[in-house]
């Protein structure tokens, strides 16, 4: 297994037609000179401008703003360990789940793997088709399964429905999961660089990023003091349910660096691999979903695991 | 062009003008003529060959559904619970503890060079164990410096040594339901579906259906088939693109390659109109060896690992139903493409939901394109109803049983998957005949061993490994009905009865060369017949012995 940073993998999962393929496009369009791995169920959906292509077989093809894309073809786990052992893997890898997948599954092998880190299970939802679909006795449980398997749930053709389907819809799928993060959205207004973690451009101003989006709300903590990594870990199970995700760097009293990635209830905190002093203190970002009552608690949460006194 | 003639004790034909015979005459690797000697010297002259005349000729044997990752498997180390047969005739004897797994991993271990290389096993089933798992402390006896692999039989888990948990991040995932935990909370090294297959490619660098195409593990293959009377086997699920196709042909077209392959093209690997187009070329490319053009498509899960699509009442001890692999919806799409397009499919399906699904997706597709004889055929289709076979009968569906799981799987489906009821139901061949569905039955290597003989035992018997006896005598295959299924049966299923499945004029000289007859023996001795080798095209394999 190599020494480098863990790729992120994003995960892509909902039924045949709920927009995957459009989310996916959209990525690669804002891609925005991050190399990005997808790995695709066909080639023959995603809009790939042919004069980009720098390079194609069968089942890969290279973009020149360093993209590439894989389709699963033959075998997923092929595609997955050909791109995690490339010499220039990508900086991240989100991967399209087929359309009966369980999402769930493909996530297990993100979290059993040190080379990759899990960036979360994002789920379409058809706002138009859903009811009938889970009615469908054949498929019930394939959608459930899916809905439970999202971190978050993006209720896709907001545009096509009346705001009472949308509500049908958004208490069948809390029937299937507790206290589900839901946003109901066109696949072409999600704020796509917030869902996958992209770096945006102002990255350096050290603003707190305002989403572009109603349905989110996101926000950045920063720490001179020391961590204590006991005290971050009990703190850190009292984030609130609406909380997406939360990473950053942390430094704790001995001045080593450690890498915290919070995901929908799953924390793993590790050495950083790039311990040597060019972090000082602490710095998280995060991102939630819902009216944004709850920064607030995200931030009182993070100020008392650094609390010094405790 | 010289004609000869092979003497036998016996020769069972399948033709039924001429059930048996004595002498079968052979000229460019085709059947002259079945009957007397005097009847076939009247074709002229002919060498007479009676190297087989204490020994029984049936039609070379056919194996309708298997995969050529067999072949690949034989080059790493079989720690399976049931004997099994190597490439080379060596019997491999199973092994019944946890220790003789450890024992012979241990010596596999002394014999590879380097500290590096990981150590592949295979075969291993811990349903044999009871309670008692096997975990990483077991596999860390054998090495603790060496990345340690063994996939079950089912090749859905994978149990791996302490050197592999610790570089992975398993630890960490306790939430996970693939990685199974001890009393301690930690990972035992036992791995289910697609994060022991994924650390098996990353982690050990093996990956299976890759190393299936390459030269010696397609002749592991074709001697395994050898040494089972097999002719004619399957590879019934591949991407078949032009490097592969190449590479295949390459060992395949040698005159000395003792098997005709069939590979089917799996149908969702690209687009219909993209497979289609490629299913035209390899049309094109098809050989006297390499038959190709059938499509085979999968559309749930097995029965023991819990995935196939049951109808109610669902499993037996609770488990949720199964998985989809093609949503109902998308497999009318590719069946309507494939059959218009005038394709043959396979489809697999396990539960009887699945098995309906598909039955209503060919109606669909047939009542909007009619086609005469367009023979597609069901995959396993384990629990299909009495119902299900009369609408296969109606609809012209073929169907290919996966008989070999009556009896390494038939307890199991009996006390935990599915219940008495179901159980007593699996594999129905006799319910198939009963309505007029063309019948084959398979070994689903590697799932199982080939061998058509022990399956064709499995269909007559049904008998499970602990000796209970699944289902009445009604669904049980008479000798003749085995041999046939086994033999024409496997040939209607491909397409290929014109050519192969019987020992007929015209037909390829392709024989399955038994040391017993099976008319002389005794229906449970029927797996034990012993086999001396196979012809193919009248050229004579024999089988090494060890």
């Amino acid at each position: 297994m190599n020494s480098l940073a863990p790729i992120s993998v994003s995960i892509v999962g909902g039924f045949l037609g709920a927009g995957k393929t459009t989310l996916l496009n959209r990525l690669l369009e804002e891609a925005d000179g991050q190399r990005l791995g997808l790995i695709v169920n066909d080639f023959g959906d995603i809009n790939i401008d042919e004069k980009l292509i720098v390079a194609r077989d069968e089942d890969m093809i290279s973009l020149a703003n360093g993209c590439i894309c894989c389709s699963i073809g033959n075998d997923f786990l092929r595609a997955l360990v050909a791109m995690t052992s490339r010499a220039d893997p990508p900086e991240q890898i989100i991967i399209e789940a087929s359309g009966v997948a369980n999402p769930a599954r493909i996530a297990s092998i993100a979290q059993a793997d040190r080379d990759l880190s899990l960036q979360g299970v994002i789920v379409l939802v058809d706002a138009v088709n859903f009811i009938a679909q889970l009615d469908d006795a054949l498929l019930t449980d394939t959608l459930e399964g899916q809905v439970r398997a999202g971190d978050l749930i993006v209720l896709t053709k907001r545009d096509l429905v009346s705001p009472k389907a949308i509500s049908l819809v958004e208490k069948a799928v809390a029937a299937i999961t507790p206290a589900p993060r839901i946003v109901s959205s066109a696949v072409g207004d999600l704020p796509i660089g917030l869902l996958f973690g992209l770096r945006s451009r102002d990255r350096r101003s050290g603003e707190t990023r305002e989403p572009a989006h109603p349905s989110f709300w996101a926000g950045s903590f920063t720490s001179e003091q020391p961590c204590n990594l006991y005290l971050l870990r009990e703190k850190l199970m009292a984030l609130p349910e609406t909380l997406l995700r939360l990473k950053g760097v942390v430094c704790d009293v001995e001045g080593t660096s450690h890498t915290v990635q919070w995901v929908a209830g799953r924390l793993v905190i590790a050495a950083s691999p790039s311990t040597v002093g060019d972090v000082a203190g602490s710095e998280l970002v995060y991102i939630g979903v819902g009216a944004g009552a709850e920064e607030a608690d995200v931030r009182r949460v993070l100020t008392s695991a650094f609390d010094v006194s405790c | 062009m010289a004609t000869v003639i092979f003497s036998a004790k016996r020769i069972i034909t399948m033709n039924p003008s001429r059930p048996f015979a004595s002498h079968v005459a052979v000229r460019d690797g085709r059947v002259l003529g079945v009957g007397t000697l005097e009847e076939l010297q009247t074709w002229g002259e002919a060498e007479v060959d009676d190297r087989f005349t204490d020994l029984t000729l049936m039609p070379g044997l056919i194996e309708g559904h298997s995969h050529l990752i067999e072949g690949a498997l034989w080059d790493q180390v079989y720690v399976g619970y049931y004997d099994r047969t190597g490439p080379d005739g060596k019997v491999w004897p199973g092994l019944t503890t946890i220790d003789a797994v450890v024992e012979r991993l241990a010596e596999a271990d002394a014999a590879l060079e380097d500290g590096e290389t990981p150590l592949i096993a295979w075969g291993f089933d811990p349903i044999f164990f009871g309670e008692q798992r096997m975990v990483a402390a077991d596999l860390d006896r054998v090495s603790t410096s060496r990345r340690i692999g063994v996939f079950h039989a089912s090749l859905h888990f994978l149990n791996v040594n302490s050197v592999v948990v610790d570089e992975s991040n398993l630890a960490a995932s306790a939430n996970m339901q693939e990685v199974v935990l001890g009393s301690d909370g930690k990972p035992t090294g036992e791995l289910a579906g697609m994060v022991g297959m994924y650390l098996a490619m990353k982690s050990m660098q093996y990956d299976a259906s890759a190393a299936s195409t390459y030269p010696p593990s397609l002749w592991n293959f074709a001697k395994i088939c050898q040494l089972a009377g097999v002719t004619t086997a399957t590879d019934l699920h591949s991407p078949l693109d032009d490097e592969m196709v190449a590479r295949l042909k390459g060992e395949i077209e040698k005159p000395d390659y003792p098997i005709r392959l069939v590979p089917a093209f799996g149908g969702t690997l690209m687009s219909p109109e993209d497979g289609i187009a490629r299913i035209g070329s390899l049309v094109a490319k098809s050989t006297d060896k390499m038959k190709m053009g059938i499509v085979k498509l999968v559309l749930d899960g097995s029965i023991q690992g819990f995935t196939a699509r049951l109808q109610w009442p669902g499993h037996f001890n609770g488990a949720p139903n199964g998985l989809w692999y093609i949503a109902p919806d998308e497999l009318k799409k590719l069946v309507v493409a494939y059959h218009t397009a005038g394709h043959q499919l396979h489809i697999h399906t396990n539960g009887d939901e699945a098995t309906k699904v598909a039955l209503d997706a060919i109606e669909e597709a047939l009542t909007a394109h009619p086609r005469p004889d367009h023979r597609h055929t069901l995959q396993h289709c384990q629990l299909a109803s009495d119902a299900q076979f009369r609408r296969m009968a109606a609809l012209g569906v073929g169907v290919n049983l996966f008989s070999n799981h009556t009896y390494y799987w038939g307890d199991q489906h009996y006390e935990m998957t599915l219940g008495p009821d179901r159980a007593n139901r699996i594999d129905n061949a006799g319910s198939a005949l009963e309505h007029g569905v063309d019948l084959a039955v398979h070994s689903d290597a590697p799932i199982t061993a080939i061998g058509p003989l022990f399956t064709a035992w499995c269909a007559v018997n049904r008998v499970t490994a602990t000796g209970r006896v699944l289902g009445g005598e009604a669904e049980m295959l008479s000798l003749d009905e085995a041999l046939y299924t086994i033999t024409m049966g496997g040939a209607a299923s491909l397409k290929l009865d014109h050519e192969i499945g019987s020992i007929e004029v015209g037909k390829f000289a392709d024989f399955a060369v038994l040391r017993d007859d099976p008319y002389e023996m005794d229906l449970m001795a029927l797996k034990d017949v012993r086999v001396w080798g196979t012809v193919l095209g009248g050229r004579v394999f024999e089988a090494p012995t060890r």
